[in-house]
């Protein structure tokens, strides 16, 4: 919460009211109501079966790439697949990744105590959605394929 | 842009086996440098003799290619030089990277030019300016013989 507001300068409010936000989050409101909308209009099932069956196409194709080495196999798997490539630091792999239009996460992902535990520096992570389709799979796993003749690795 | 221009083959070939790695011994300036971002991590070490020259000049660490080849390549570039020099060509890499400059360095001959022109690349890809630049930064800190960890969330 603001004291005063002018064209050159801003004063707060005393502590604790300082940190407290001022304006409601209007737009976010209205955008959490549309998403909620959508996501009843397809259907919570839907849409998990949307995801799981991406993820196991995805799975299985990538275990065909020998330079692949997926990280973690739990039960209850969510869309999410963290993978390292062999020879290629995971941010490597993002830049290559995003020359062909497929954007995943790299690094820690906020977990490093984990990282140290698997004795790996990094791990590269990607995820899919119900906007997702077979089709970026595809192009997610020719990317990765990718990535080992940028790095003229054999 | 070619991922080929950023990956080029000389930064490939020092990303898969870097230079001067390791601890040199009899070292009297190191510094470290960390990437929260990314989990980069480097450690430089220098032997500084009598005469304000880098006698030596080692470092560990683990990155990705850009940061690896990046202070490899520092390494045989800085190593022999004097204090003031090596300032200088960091100053001249920095720039290149950072504000695309020539590098015009009277310091370095056509061989190393070429060496570290070939960072040049990484301007183009803003996420990882910051992999090409930290073990530069951290290289100044060990030079001035600061005790503070560089954190390239603080520098620019």
């Amino acid at each position: 919460m603001i004291n005063e507001v002018k064209k050159d300068r801003i004063s707060y409010a005393q502590l604790p009211e300082k940190y407290e936000a001022g304006t409601m989050p209007t737009a976010e409101v209205v955008a959490f109501n549309e998403s909620i909308k959508f996501m009843n209009e397809i259907g919570i099932e839907n849409l998990i079966n949307h995801e799981k069956e991406l993820t196991n196409y995805a799975l299985e194709k990538m275990k065909t790439i020998n330079s692949v080495k997926l990280v973690g196999n739990p039960k209850n798997k969510a869309g999410v697949i963290s993978f390292t490539i062999k020879g290629i630091h995971p941010h490597d792999i993002a830049t290559i990744l995003d020359e062909s239009g497929v954007a995943i996460r790299a690094g820690h992902h906020c977990c490093q105590i984990l990282h140290e535990k698997l004795n790996l520096n990094a791990t590269a992570r990607a995820s899919f959605g119900i906007y997702n389709t077979k089709e970026d799979v595809d192009i997610l796993c020719k990317a990765i394929e990718n990535c080992r003749k940028v790095f003229d690795l054999k | 842009m070619d991922l080929k221009e950023l990956y080029q083959d000389i930064i490939l070939e020092h990303g898969k086996s870097p230079r001067n790695f390791g601890k040199c011994t009899g070292y009297n300036h190191e510094a470290k440098g960390h990437n929260p971002l990314c989990g980069d991590q480097v450690q430089v070490y220098l032997k500084i003799n009598k005469n304000k020259n880098v006698e030596e000049l080692t470092f560990e660490g683990s990155g990705c290619a850009i940061s690896i080849a990046s202070t490899s390549i520092m390494t045989e570039l800085v190593k022999g030089k004097s204090f003031g020099v090596a300032k200088k060509i960091i100053n001249e890499f920095l720039n290149m990277i950072k504000s695309g400059l020539e590098i015009k360095s009277k310091d370095l001959d056509e061989d190393q030019k070429l060496k570290i022109m070939s960072l040049s690349g990484v301007k183009q890809y803003p996420m990882r300016v910051k992999c090409a630049t930290l073990s530069w930064h951290t290289l100044v800190s060990a030079l001035d013989g600061k005790k503070v960890e560089i954190n390239t969330e603080k520098v620019d």
